[in-house]
């Protein structure tokens, strides 16, 4: 029999990062939207920012990439809490939607 | 699946009856919040693509009442999730590490990182058309 391939590790050490970033990011990312409106976050600033800048496109993909898979792992984890017994193919459903989320994001910044 | 895994009956509400349950499940719904915080931001990317009418309209959403509510909710369970985050850092942290600084550093140096990072972004934000 062949040494079966095991994709658990690379889920949970996604699901870290997550963890990371959503504490490091989305902190001051929802107390800027709160707080300020189109005039400060003005469309050419912001444009400039996420979808010219390198640093922009690459800090936005950082804060959000590892969020996606990182809530996922939890959201697929957290049914068995809630007596859901998802097989594989749910499984499959949240972690496809991770990636398709991932994809979007760094298609729509470059 | 070929095998059938002895599933334990519970009830429905086990994290009802003890408050360490309780308090367990209000941090793990943070994930359900961020996941669709996280979904808004990255329309939020599309409409600033698509151009200034669509991320005005979405500026002008993030303004609404209920989205208000949904990031201030987001906001409370994101912040209960970053300080269990910083809390259990030194127990996922490199043991030796952990063994050569102690607990406290690990984790206030984590949330000062966090600070300093989250301050640096409404600095950034903030900034208005001068940057």
């Amino acid at each position: 029999m062949s040494k079966p391939k095991h994709i658990e590790p690379l889920l949970w050490s996604l699901f870290g990062a997550g963890g990371m970033t959503i504490a490091f990011f989305m902190t001051g990312i929802i107390l800027s939207l709160v707080f300020f409106d189109a005039s400060t976050l003005s469309y050419e600033r912001m444009h400039a920012f996420f979808m010219e800048s390198w640093i922009g496109r690459l800090s936005i993909i950082v804060a959000l990439v590892p969020s996606y898979w990182g809530c996922i792992h939890r959201v697929y984890h957290g049914m068995h809490d809630l007596q859901i017994h998802a097989g594989n193919g749910i499984k499959v459903l949240c972690y496809g939607f991770a990636m398709v989320l991932s994809i979007a994001t760094v298609v729509v910044v470059i | 699946m070929s095998r059938r895994p002895y599933v334990r009956p519970m009830p429905g509400n086990w994290f009802m009856k003890h408050p360490a349950y309780r308090f367990y499940m209000l941090r793990e719904s943070s994930c359900v919040f961020n996941l669709l915080y996280c979904i808004n931001l990255l329309n939020g990317l599309f409409k600033l693509a698509a151009g200034p009418d669509a991320w005005n309209a979405w500026m002008t959403m993030q303004g609404n009442p209920l989205m208000v509510v949904f990031a201030l909710v987001t906001l409370g369970l994101t912040l209960i999730h970053t300080i269990t985050f910083a809390n259990m850092a030194p127990r996922v942290a490199p043991q030796q590490v952990r063994k050569a600084v102690g607990d406290m550093p690990i984790r206030n140096g984590l949330l000062g990182g966090v600070v300093v990072v989250n301050i640096v972004i409404i600095a950034l934000a903030a900034m208005g058309g001068t940057a």
